[in-house]
């Protein structure tokens, strides 16, 4: 599903050049449950950008499903974003002056739905996770872990094929911490594929499959080591 | 995103917003008002004026009936070609809507002699039907009961007298002869001093009451043609042409000649064009205020899209595309300004009837004015948010998410 070529990702400050990713090789299959560890500074952002199909300003080849990222135009990446990708992160990026209702129904109104076809669906997904209360609250009423779960909500409104997850856990306790990781297992079982970035090993544990990434190198974790 | 939905949601971020977009609003409101004010009030001046010249409202088409003798002679000019069958003839065709009598007599009052003890004075005589008691005169000013009662009295301006006697007061009750007619000048109007003449002081040199006037000179009034009124929608070339064959052959008349219709709308069309060149120069310069209200609005998008940023960057992760962001400001600022448009329209009307109330002007609600306003707040809020717009959806998503 996701193929990475020799990415190599250069920051320009004045006249100094960082080389934040080199010549990273990374292959996801359809379903995996992928963590990304490393410390800060390490690369981690970089890499969810590019993979999000946010920054396609790098070297090397990234297909995802066959098709060459870098070919396509903004339209075709917002898309995608919209179609294929969640993302959830660390400090849930929900918009303060939105509703949890209008903060759910973003995504399918850029994919074109009207008002009035978005609300079953945002009533439907906020009844799962016993949230339904909440719909006409702000996120700032809500818990951390209330908001995270309604950002987890938001990635999966369109049905995605892959969630990247950026530190989802790092704003939270140990308790709802493994609350938000047992979603994602949940998920994982239902066939979408997880990416999730973390400095914490055990939460990096419960992946099926641990990267390691330092200094702009990847490399392959056995999970058995650890 | 769909446009409903972009609607929608620029609405509810204003009702959000309320303080501060009903300030940027103001500016809006003030300026259209003020433009819907000056260019209601302008057509209604317009259509006033119009139709005090031709007696029908913008759009009637008027045509003058005339004829044209072949040979000129003395009795030539006192000759009526126009009667009665002529002005029905005309009135049953299809086209026409009505018919009036043209006559000579203009506003200004008729020229005539008068002999007043022993001297001939040129003067202008004028019917009065409002008796304003209130002109400072040597004897007494002409009343309503003069009128009634069809008496023969006239009042003479002191500037018409002044050359031929010297004792003005004393001619008060003397007997002037017009036309054969002896009136009683029963006041004498005193002339301003000399700083106060006005050149629109028109009020004749001899006043006589209106029905003493129709009474002895009904016969100074000659029919000099007929004024047609056409049927709204009605081939103006083909009406034209129909009235004059029309005219041309009733027969019955000594003299030989042809009848001829002047289409006065050019004339019509030309004041119009005037008033209104000049009700759009005035209502351009209250136009600067809507200028200055473009520039409020600017600025508030600018701080919008700053408030912002975070929140387009998450959007952009969400899937928005470029465009959709820049329709989000653009629409939310077109959406203030058509707001502002609408309320600043209805301010407009209802000032513009406030004030026609002391000028006797009818104002109505007209499409031009309407789709003025409309048009006035869509290119404000266009030009005033695009920039901005512009701003937003070329921001950065890379490094407006952390």
């Amino acid at each position: 599903m996701i193929k990475l070529k020799g990415i190599n990702k250069y920051y320009t400050s004045g006249d100094e050049k960082l080389h934040a990713l080199k010549n990273v090789d990374l292959e996801v299959k359809k379903g995996e449950f992928l963590a990304i560890m490393g410390p800060s500074g390490s690369g981690k952002s970089t890499m969810i950008k590019i993979l999000g199909l946010l920054d396609k300003d790098f070297e090397g080849s990234y297909l995802l499903d066959e098709k060459e990222v870098k070919s396509l135009n903004d339209d075709l990446l917002s898309n995608l974003r919209n179609k294929k990708i969640g993302f959830v992160f660390q400090d849930f990026n929900l918009i303060d002056r939105l509703t949890i209702k209008e903060n759910i129904e973003l995504p399918m109104l850029y994919m074109g739905k009207g008002i009035k076809e978005t609300k079953d669906k945002v009533i439907e997904l906020l009844g799962k996770i016993n949230l339904l209360d909440k719909i006409n609250k702000y996120p700032t009423q809500l818990s951390g872990g209330q908001q995270q779960r309604i950002s987890i909500v938001r990635s999966l409104v369109n049905n995605p094929d892959i969630i990247i997850a950026d530190e989802p856990t790092g704003a939270l306790d140990s308790k709802t911490s493994g609350e938000i990781i047992e979603i994602f297992n949940e998920l994982n079982k239902e066939g979408i594929t997880i990416i999730l970035i973390t400095h914490d090993i055990n939460i990096a544990k419960k992946a099926k499959r641990i990267v390691k990434i330092f200094d702009g190198n990847l490399e392959e974790v056995d999970t058995n080591e650890i | 995103m769909k446009f409903r939905v972009l609607v929608f949601t620029a609405l509810r971020n204003l009702n959000r917003n309320k303080k501060r977009s009903i300030l940027t609003m103001l500016g809006i409101i003030i300026g259209i008002a003020s433009v819907i004010t000056i260019v209601a009030l302008g057509q209604g001046y317009k259509n006033k004026t119009i139709k005090e010249f031709t007696g029908e409202t913008d759009g009637a088409v008027v045509l003058m009936a005339t004829f044209s003798p072949e040979t000129f002679t003395e009795e030539v000019s006192t000759m009526e070609f126009f009667k009665d069958k002529h002005k029905s003839e005309v009135e049953n065709l299809e086209s026409v809507e009505s018919v009036e009598f043209q006559y000579s007599s203009n506003s200004l009052g008729e020229f005539i002699q008068m002999d007043f003890r022993g001297k001939n004075i040129n003067a202008m005589i004028k019917p009065v039907e409002e008796f304003d008691v209130s002109d400072e005169v040597f004897g007494r000013n002409l009343t309503n009961n003069d009128d009634l009662l069809n008496d023969r009295v006239i009042v003479v301006a002191e500037q018409t007298l002044k050359n031929n006697f010297d004792n003005i007061d004393e001619l008060v009750g003397g007997i002037a002869t017009i036309n054969g007619i002896a009136f009683e000048v029963v006041g004498i109007k005193k002339a301003p001093p000399e700083e106060e003449i006005s050149f629109f002081d028109m009020g004749g040199d001899i006043k006589i009451p209106k029905k003493t006037y129709d009474k002895y000179f009904s016969g100074l009034k000659k029919v000099e043609g007929l004024t047609i009124t056409l049927k709204k929608d009605s081939d103006v070339k083909a009406s034209i042409k129909e009235i004059e064959n029309t005219l041309n052959s009733i027969e019955g008349n000594v003299i030989k000649g042809k009848y001829q219709i002047i289409d006065t709308s050019g004339v019509v069309n030309l004041l119009g064009g005037v008033l209104n060149t000049i009700t759009m120069f005035i209502a351009s310069v209250a136009g600067i205020s809507l200028f200055i209200a473009g520039i409020g609005l600017m600025n508030m998008m600018y701080t919008s899209v700053s408030e912002r940023t975070r929140e387009i960057g998450i959007k952009r992760a969400l899937g928005a595309r470029k465009k959709d962001i820049r329709k989000e400001f653009l629409i939310e600022g077109i959406v203030i300004t058509m707001v502002g448009g609408v309320v600043g329209y209805i301010l407009g009307i209802i000032i513009a009837n406030i004030i026609s109330m002391y000028f006797k002007l009818v104002i109505t609600p007209s499409l031009f004015t309407s789709l003025l306003a409309i048009g006035i707040s869509i290119i404000i809020g266009l030009a005033s948010s695009f920039i901005p717009a512009r701003k937003a959806s070329n921001a950065n998503t890379v490094d407006i998410l952390k």
